[in-house]
């Protein structure tokens, strides 16, 4: 009999019944037949044959083990008994799927953002096999005295490291993080794209192939080739020309460059950059700045590649380093480095070259930006589902020893313990099913809320976050360890119960589960004190974030990115700037305008300027404040708190004056005590001679780049490059409303700029808390829910614990004791367990806030406050929870009590 | 109750052996078969029905419900393929732990 008829008779144990019924009774027929032909009575013949036969049950049992999968049948029965079971104890079992759902949800689409973020391969052949460069610097050549990886290299490193790489590995050029602004046919601004510069061979190592048209290919390397061409992706195409095959030859222009379209990438191809939606892809040697490109020295050229299969990674990274170290120290010897001295320079040359996996893309700034805050997340997510799964467990474990009668009756008529294991493990999966498919569809709604807050305000992330197989079948192991951790307890435990002495106390056993049961109780209770707490310590870091002294006003503020127009080829003249300023400061509703040469407040992806200068009296130091260039105006439209001196007069754009104007901070620290007014120090930049430079004013401390930052020495000193910049303009109403016809106004009058994106201050400034903003609402999410599973748990346990004891209260009420006493009995032995259960929270707590340290603001990782906080509030939520059964428990009728009984 | 348990081992050999011998057959017929051919053995009547179910489990017999000349319901048997060489190997093995025990009981 074959798998199919054996499952068939496990589904219908019926017919098979009947069938071997059947053939027994015509066993029996046949056999009284040839007894009564033989000479015997009937009645004596068929009891004889019986007799002979053996009992029909044992038989129907020995030949129903052989024909149907019993283990099949029983677990059909077990599944029935379950659903009857969660649908009886409705309350219980919703509680415990509502509680699984949200946990398993929340690591599940944890899980999908950091797949899709960090772990993801790209969707390209062999990604296993794609790498890149970077070399390990030395500490003294970074900002933060730290060492750190550098993926740039020159142009020239990259011709040379590719030729030395053949027939091991095929290496190409790209530039990453690449922000372009997109100008309409007049030379106006249109949009801001993002693109990724690569070199010819590029697409065809990646493996890439067109939707339409071609690639990027080696003879468009050649900057001789005077038709500069772009790929563009797919999205890219069917958002900017609804997917139309008549953009194949479209320009697009970008600032004083057009190019030419000549084909669209493949639909799953979005660039190397796991965060953002790539635009379009540029040739490198018509995309980059020509000069850079010429540089042996400098770049920022991204090495990349694809490792043969049979290479050697080891020997290709010492055949590099051997090239790169070589040519490093010809061209040291050329051209000596200023900044570095005697051994420096040899560890500069010898910086060691490593080869890193890329199958996942690239480190972009958005990668690097949430790569801590996702493992936080992911810690805090663990944390919830051990708090669910042992509020799970509690309430599995009440439910099963509500039924301790049930188990001690099924043993004592011969049910095997595996066979009640199987059927607590049956039920326990089944609420497991249930909440893993309702937490993946938590998941797929979840996630995209999360990423759409993960991006900036003018440059959205974009991550797929749908549900992957990865992501269900994580899902799908997550629930099935869960059902393990907390079924397997309930389950030992009603497979352990003693017949007799379960049937005999009739429910007064208690006291060994109830420990079991209190112990769950306190690991619950840590858990959700340990989330608490690291909320607590997320949330109070985003308070103290928010409430940061800017040292300005941020309110009406706009910023637009300014450029030179297309066409000029000059930087515009710094006359013409004073022009602009002039002229927006008539506009109406306008307060102040100035422009700085970064955005204020720019974050993660502005760079700072930190040169070198040489106080006076103290020849042979240097230090490093940060350098700010604005144009005059630039405090009055910040409203930063002026202290002495003045600002710089209108025509100090023009160039070459020795003034800046210092913070309050620069003065603390290098002139205390002292006029700084007047004051001469000597800013050293590449140029071998020092810049005099003046200070002529003094202003208050505020902040520059982000809220995060201390508050450090800065020089503010005259703007003189604007080729590209920020306009800052303040408005005496609302800014939002105004920034059109600001931006036609400039169109339309000064030609010699174009105005490009824009945004509020107000905005600019959320975006540098992104990642705070984000574990903070989600901090508070985890909270809520920690605080509710909290209570739902020891509502359950309390009440049990109540119930099981009716009659003991019974009798203690009935002998005379006080109900105060009987709640006072409750209370103190939950009690115990409870701030057990704090103490274990609080040191989980302390132990893993060290993992948070560094996405805290002003905020220890051993704050007292927050360590209260949970405290508090767990004990409000026990003791609301612990007080309704207890008085009920107290108030019943002693003689109802005992009878029930 | 000697008798039956030297016939434990060797019930689904003489069932096999019935059924290639004598064709389709139901199980009382077998049983018959048995005690029909042998004086001494007798059919354990409750293990046949496990042991033919078992036998069909294996692919060694097949069965199937045909009505008998009284118009009753009966399940007959008959022996498959796999069941004949496994019939076969089964008798080699027995004709020689057969001779084997009798070689040992008449010249220890």
């Amino acid at each position: 009999m074959s798998w199919i008829s054996r499952i068939a008779n496990a589904l219908h144990p019926g017919s098979s019944g009947s069938d071997l019924a059947d053939e027994l009774q015509f066993h029996l027929d046949q056999r009284a037949a040839d007894l009564v032909r033989d000479g015997l009575p009937r009645d004596e013949a068929e009891r004889l044959a019986r007799r002979q036969l053996g009992s029909p049950l044992r038989l129907r049992e020995a030949s129903r083990d052989v024909k149907s999968a019993v283990w099949l049948e029983s677990l059909l029965l077990d599944f029935r008994f379950g659903l009857r079971m969660i649908s009886k104890y409705r309350k219980a079992s919703l509680a415990a799927i509502a509680s699984l759902a949200l946990a398993v949800g929340a690591c599940t689409a944890a899980f999908a953002l950091v797949d899709a973020l960090i772990f993801r391969p790209l969707p390209i052949a062999a990604p296993h096999q794609l790498i890149d460069l970077a070399k390990l610097l030395p500490a003294f050549l970074s900002t933060e005295n730290q060492p750190h990886e550098s993926t740039s290299f020159s142009y020239a490193q990259y011709q040379l490291l590719r030729g030395a790489a053949g027939g091991q590995a095929d290496l190409f050029a790209m530039q990453n993080g690449v922000q372009l602004s997109l100008s309409d046919d007049s030379g106006g601004f249109s949009e801001n794209i993002r693109a990724e510069i690569i070199s010819g061979e590029g697409f065809q190592i990646l493996g890439i192939r067109p939707a339409l048209g071609r690639l990027i290919q080696p003879g468009d390397d050649s900057p001789a080739n005077g038709n500069p061409v772009a790929v563009i992706s797919y999205g890219f195409w069917k958002r900017r020309f609804g997917a139309s095959p008549t953009a194949i030859g479209e320009r697009l222009k970008m600032g004083r460059q057009s190019f030419q379209i000549v084909g669209v990438a493949a639909t799953s191809f979005a660039g190397v950059e796991p965060g953002y939606l790539i635009d379009v892809w540029l040739p490198v040697s018509v995309a980059s700045d020509p000069r850079s490109l010429s540089n042996p020295d400098g770049g920022d050229i991204r090495v990349w590649g694809r490792v043969r299969p049979e290479a050697n990674r080891l020997q290709l990274r010492e055949r590099l380093q051997a090239v790169l170290t070589n040519f490093l120290r010809e061209r040291v010897l050329i051209n000596p480095p200023s900044n570095l001295r005697g051994p420096q320079i040899e560890q500069f040359t010898h910086a060691p070259l490593r080869i890193r996996d890329a199958s996942s893309g690239a480190d972009s700034i958005f990668r690097i930006e949430f790569r801590r805050p996702l493992w936080v997340l992911s810690l805090i997510c663990v944390l919830l589902l051990l708090l669910a799964c042992s509020n799970v467990a509690n309430l599995m474990l009440a439910r099963a020893s509500a039924r301790d009668t049930e188990m001690a009756l099924r043993l004592s008529l011969g049910a095997g313990r595996p066979r009640l294991m199987q059927q607590m493990l049956i039920e326990s999966a089944q609420i497991a099913v249930a909440a893993c498919i309702l937490a993946v569809g938590f998941a797929a709604a979840a996630a995209p809320v999360m990423v759409a807050r993960l991006g900036f305000s003018d440059s959205p992330a974009w991550l797929d976050v749908a549900p992957d197989a990865a992501t269900v079948a994580f899902a799908i192991t997550l629930s099935l360890v869960t059902t393990l951790l907390f079924g397997i307890v309930p389950a030992m435990r009603a497979s352990a119960a003693s017949p007799d002495a379960a049937i005999k106390s009739g429910g007064m056993q208690h006291s060994r589960r109830a420990g079991a049961l209190r112990w769950m109780l306190a690991a619950e209770i840590g858990f959700s004190v340990a989330v608490l707490f690291l909320s607590g310590l997320l949330l109070r870091s985003f308070e103290r974030l928010t409430s940061v002294d800017l040292g300005f006003t941020s309110d009406n503020v706009v910023l637009f990115d300014l450029g030179a127009r297309q066409g000029g080829r000059e930087s515009p003249r710094p006359s013409s700037v004073s022009g602009l300023l002039e002229f927006v400061r008539q506009l109406p509703g306008i307060r102040a305008a100035s422009i700085s040469l970064q955005r204020p407040m720019g974050g993660d992806l502005v760079w700072i300027q930190t040169p070198f200068i040489r106080l006076p009296g103290r020849p042979n130091e240097t230090v490093r404040p940060r350098e700010v260039p604005v144009s005059a105006g630039f405090f009055q439209t910040m409203q930063i708190r002026w202290i002495a001196g003045h600002d710089f007069p209108p025509e100090e754009v023009a160039g070459n004056s020795p003034s800046v104007i210092v913070n309050q901070a620069f003065v603390d620290k290098f002139f205390r005590g002292q006029d700084p007014i007047g004051k001469q120090f000597e800013k050293i930049n590449d140029d071998p001679d020092p810049v005099r430079q003046q200070i002529i004013g003094v202003v208050g401390n505020a902040r520059w780049n982000n809220l995060r930052e201390p508050e450090e020495p800065s020089i503010y000193s005259p703007l003189r490059d604007i080729g590209n910049a920020t306009l800052n303009i303040r408005t005496g109403s609302r800014a939002g409303p105004l920034i059109p016809g600001i931006r036609k106004q400039i169109a339309a009058t000064a030609s010699a700029f174009s105005v490009r994106g824009s945004i509020l201050l107000r905005d600019q400034i959320d975006n540098t808390m992104i990642r705070e903003r984000l574990l903070a609402m989600l901090a508070a999410f985890f909270s809520a829910v920690a605080m509710l599973l909290a209570a739902v748990g020891l509502y359950g346990v309390i009440n049990y614990a109540a119930l099981r004891r009716t009659r003991e209260i019974g009798i203690r009420v009935a002998l005379g004791a006080r109900r105060r006493a009987v709640v006072g009995l409750i209370l103190s032995e939950t009690a115990v367990f409870v701030l057990l259960g704090i103490g274990l929270g609080i040191v989980g707590g302390l132990w893993m806030g060290r993992y948070l340290a560094s996405q805290l603001f002003a905020v220890k990782p051993t704050d007292v406050w927050s360590l209260t906080a949970p405290t508090l509030s767990i004990l409000l939520v026990a003791l609301a929870a612990v007080l309704p059964p207890a008085i009920h428990a107290a108030s019943a009728d002693p003689l109802i009590a005992l009878k029930y009984e | 109750m000697s008798r039956q348990d030297a016939l434990q081992g060797s019930l689904p050999l003489l069932v096999l052996k019935i059924l290639d011998r004598r064709g389709p057959i139901h199980g009382y017929g077998i049983t018959a078969q048995i005690e029909a051919i042998s004086d001494v053995l007798r059919v354990e009547e409750g293990s046949l029905y496990p042991a033919l179910h078992r036998l069909e489990e294996a692919g060694w017999v097949r069965a199937k419900w045909t009505t008998t000349e009284n118009k009753r319901r009966a399940r007959i048997y008959d022996i498959t393929p796999a069941g004949r060489k496994q019939l076969q190997q089964e008798e080699g093995r027995w004709t020689l732990v057969a001779a084997a025990i009798g070689q040992v009981l008449r010249e220890a």
